[in-house]
């Protein structure tokens, strides 16, 4: 009986705290991977780091480049400026990352970076960046998805089968020692 | 010993849920676990096989409701309703189909960690690693698709081992549940229903 009150207790407990959690994060970022292309650089009183996101936007399907203040959000009046090879691309502070600064558009693979700080009259460079080639898996990606599919398969085969199977038998029935 | 239907209704809900109602409960869990899976891999297949755009690659579900992939909340849910199901139905299972199941179980509470920290992270605003999206312990060298894909194949295995085991006709002599009972012919059913 003490074993079946903790597991009740447990069970109430995990589904306060699901509940408690589930309601605020629904506009929160999701499914994304980020990939630090420089990280805790010293430029002027500041500590930056580079990270190239993929995008909320299904459409804009070039992962763009994110600025992060390591220490948080920058003095007022702080300007950030991306330069990709020798054009200067457009950026302002992300809307849903505390102290950083978003390009609108991608970069891509052998793009040249260099991002300037400026504050007050003074401006520091960032060291340069070349973006690396994307990501490749250290799984066996493809043969890992035919397996699950095969193992997916054969479950479903089996749920249906036996669930029928299942739905036959009267519920109260035991026929252990019989 | 037969149970009297009087003796059935006299047991809590955990009792009945490892006993009458296991054979039941499990495989609607195992519905559950397949249509998770199925979400699972029509991503993978996106991002692996037809090779769109990760952004892109949103799911069977995210065709609908994109917002349930670009937010933690329905990986969350998931991740918690398969944990909530193999606690529940854990004490069902004996001998070696438990050690597969608990084995499962373990696994899916790392995942739920997982998940859990991505959902705080979320809440609060600060993520790991200094990263500007949340991000799992295991991120930083696996990409999120494949880190979860390999997650739940791992979590399926032991479950669906388990299964087998715990549904073998020499099991039922130990099984305090129907799950490893002789099936009950169509004719003899109509005239159980009847």
């Amino acid at each position: 009986m003490g074993r079946m009150h903790a597991m009740r207790s447990a069970i109430r407990l995990i589904a306060l705290l699901a509940a408690m959690s589930l309601g605020l994060p629904a506009m929160a970022h999701g499914d994304h991977d980020a990939r630090p292309l420089l990280r805790h650089a010293e430029v002027g009183p500041y500590t930056v780091s580079l990270w190239q996101v993929y995008p909320d936007v299904g459409s804009a399907i070039i992962p763009h480049l994110i600025v992060m203040f390591d220490e948080g959000i920058p003095d007022e009046g702080t300007v950030v400026s991306v330069r990709v090879g020798s054009e200067n691309v457009h950026v302002m502070p992300s809307l849903t990352t505390t102290g950083a600064w978003e390009t609108m558009t991608g970069v891509e693979p052998e793009d040249v970076v260099s991002v300037t700080i400026s504050d007050r009259g003074e401006a520091w460079s960032v060291p340069t960046v070349v973006i690396p080639p994307p990501l490749t898996s250290v799984f066996p990606m493809r043969a890992l998805i035919a397996i699950s599919i095969f193992l997916a398969t054969a479950a479903a085969w089996w749920v249906a089968s036996r669930t029928a199977q299942a739905w036959r038998r009267p519920i109260t029935h035991r026929n252990v020692g019989l | 010993m037969v149970r009297t239907s009087e003796q059935t209704a006299e047991m809590g809900f955990i009792q009945k849920l490892n006993g009458p109602w296991h054979e039941r409960a499990l495989w609607i869990y195992l519905a559950i676990v397949v249509l998770h899976w199925i979400e699972h891999l029509f991503q993978a297949a996106q991002i692996w096989i037809v090779e769109m755009p990760r952004p892109d690659a949103l799911g069977a579900l995210g065709y609908v409701f994109p917002w349930l992939v670009r937010s933690e909340v329905m990986h969350f849910g998931y991740a918690l309703i398969m944990f909530i199901g193999l606690l529940l139905l854990l004490p069902g299972f004996r001998g070696a189909a438990r050690g597969w199941w608990l084995a499962s179980t373990i696994i899916q509470g790392w995942h739920l960690v997982e998940h859990s920290t991505l959902q705080i992270q979320a809440i609060v605003g600060t993520n790991l690693f200094g990263s500007p999206v949340p991000t799992s312990f295991l991120q930083p060298f696996i990409p999120r698709p494949e880190l979860h894909l390999v997650y739940n194949l791992i979590v399926f295995i032991p479950m669906i081992v388990a299964m087998w085991l715990h549904t073998r006709p020499a099991q039922d002599s130990v099984n305090d549940c129907n799950c490893a009972a002789p099936p009950v012919e169509r004719a003899k059913a109509g005239l159980a229903s009847a």
